[in-house]
């Protein structure tokens, strides 16, 4: 430190020295003209400091006199109404990031837009009366009347039927995808096989991976798609859109 | 109650003395924080000897910033060994200033409360307190030599301004370094600050040394030169 020859100067002239040290520097000065000018320097000094000093002390004493004591003790600890706001706090952040993790999709946006409701290409007809006919029939009335739980099991009914068993797998994937159950809707549109539908069930196949928050997985099946199939378009506008997130 | 955000800043009363003692060290700005809040968390013991009716509150409230200053030096000489409290202390030290008032003024009486109180903060157990009212006399004569100095140093400060004084203050006595000495006083740089306060320093001296020459009475503060 700079002025640690002043540090023993200022514990002289505060009384902080004992009687024998005291004594010795008192004779040093007395026989040391640096020393007793240097002592007389700081002295001067320190009256201009410890004057302005106290007048600012006495400022803060006078009014501290009527205030409440400031009780020194270790770090304070939280009240109660401190511990209820940093619990809601804590709940909070823990609600923001299970709500971020499990229910906020980035792509959601993207897969609502081109989502579509399932549409029957084939024709029935009140000719068919076959089981297999019947079956799909309900299925997919159970599907035009919104019970999805009721056309899902249905159509789980037809999945070895070489006539309806694709089109079963690919509106259980459209279903699975409205109800936001990606693993299930991939699982059904995979198994699309049908070279008219497995374009669809294709294009599908990536909207479920967004769902499932894959674009990695979704983006590689776009690119697959081929240039002759009717969703190449709507394949290279999400592939578009993905880009730019 | 509002929610409020001052939880987030450190009170005083989240200092731990070894921190108090750094920044007293440290000087500057730093020193300047702690005795601000040590003079606040220490409070109570200007309180309590008020309370105890045996000294007026002005002559308790200056022992109380005399201790203060001499709790500064003693750290700054390394007497506070982290043996006990920082606060134990300061109380010893307060305890011998609230005696030296007590010996200023024959009118005062030692209050047995305020003995025991203090003592008691100091971490000793009670005593005689007759036992430090020794030397009366020899006591007497060094005041009345230190109240002629003053009188003496005050007289060779007039002929420097006051913002001189203030930068003289804090390079000399609060430690503050050339550089915030320098923001704080609007001086150019370091290097100037520093060559500033040493000049302020010669004139200071040159003042003094024309008093002696020119005022008996202040001979006092420059002792004869060497045989």
């Amino acid at each position: 430190m700079e002025n640690q020859h002043y540090i023993s100067i200022e514990a002289y002239l505060r009384k902080q020295l004992p009687p024998e040290r005291k004594k010795a520097f008192e004779l040093k000065i007395a026989t040391d003209p640096a020393l007793a000018a240097d002592v007389a320097f700081y002295e001067a000094v320190l009256l201009h400091h410890d004057q302005k000093l106290k007048a600012a002390w006495k400022k803060t004493g006078e009014a501290m006199f009527d205030a409440p004591a400031i009780v020194a003790r270790p770090a304070p600890r939280l009240n109660r109404m401190q511990w209820a706001a940093a619990a809601a706090l804590a709940l909070l952040l823990t609600a923001t990031g299970i709500w971020y993790t499990t229910f906020y999709n980035p792509y959601r946006a993207i897969v609502a837009e081109y989502q579509e409701p399932y549409r029957y290409s084939g024709t029935l007809s009140g000719g068919d009366s076959g089981t297999e006919d019947v079956q799909w029939r309900q299925t997919l009335e159970a599907y035009r009347s919104k019970d999805l739980n009721g056309a899902i099991k249905s159509a789980e009914k037809l999945r070895l039927s070489a006539r309806y068993g694709d089109d079963a797998r690919l509106l259980s994937g459209v279903i699975w995808l409205e109800k936001g159950r990606a693993q299930e809707a991939v699982q059904a549109l995979e198994g699309v096989q049908t070279p008219a539908l497995r374009r669809k069930a294709q294009f599908y196949t990536a909207l479920a991976y967004l769902e499932a928050k894959e674009p990695d997985k979704a983006r590689d099946i776009l690119k697959a798609i081929d240039t002759g199939s009717p969703y190449r378009g709507k394949a290279d506008e999400v592939l578009e859109k993905l880009s730019k997130k | 109650m509002a929610l409020s955000f001052d939880f987030f800043r450190k009170p005083c009363t989240a200092f731990t003395d070894e921190e108090f003692v750094a920044m007293i060290r440290a000087g500057g700005k730093s020193a300047e924080q702690a005795f601000q809040c040590l003079y606040q968390l220490y409070f109570d013991m200007v309180r309590m000897s008020v309370h105890y009716h045996s000294l007026e509150k002005e002559e308790i409230m200056e022992a109380y910033g005399d201790a203060l200053l001499a709790l500064r030096v003693n750290i700054l000489k390394d007497k506070w060994q982290q043996k006990g409290r920082l606060r134990a202390f300061f109380a010893m030290i307060f305890r011998n200033k609230c005696i030296d008032v007590i010996r200023g003024n024959p009118t005062n009486k030692i209050d047995a409360g305020l003995e025991t109180y203090l003592r008691k903060e100091a971490g000793e157990s009670p005593a005689n307190p007759e036992e430090t009212m020794t030397h009366r006399e020899d006591e007497r004569d060094e005041e009345q030599r230190s109240d002629r100095r003053k009188k003496c140093l005050e007289e060779a400060t007039q002929k420097i301004a006051q913002r001189d004084m203030d930068i003289l203050s804090d390079y000399f006595v609060n430690n503050m370094s050339a550089k915030d000495l320098a923001e704080k006083h609007g001086l150019k740089n370091a290097g100037s600050a520093r060559t500033t306060a040493y000049k302020l320093k010669n004139k200071l001296d040159e003042s003094i040394r024309e008093l002696c020459e020119t005022n008996p009475e202040c001979r006092i503060l420059c002792p004869a030169k060497q045989k």
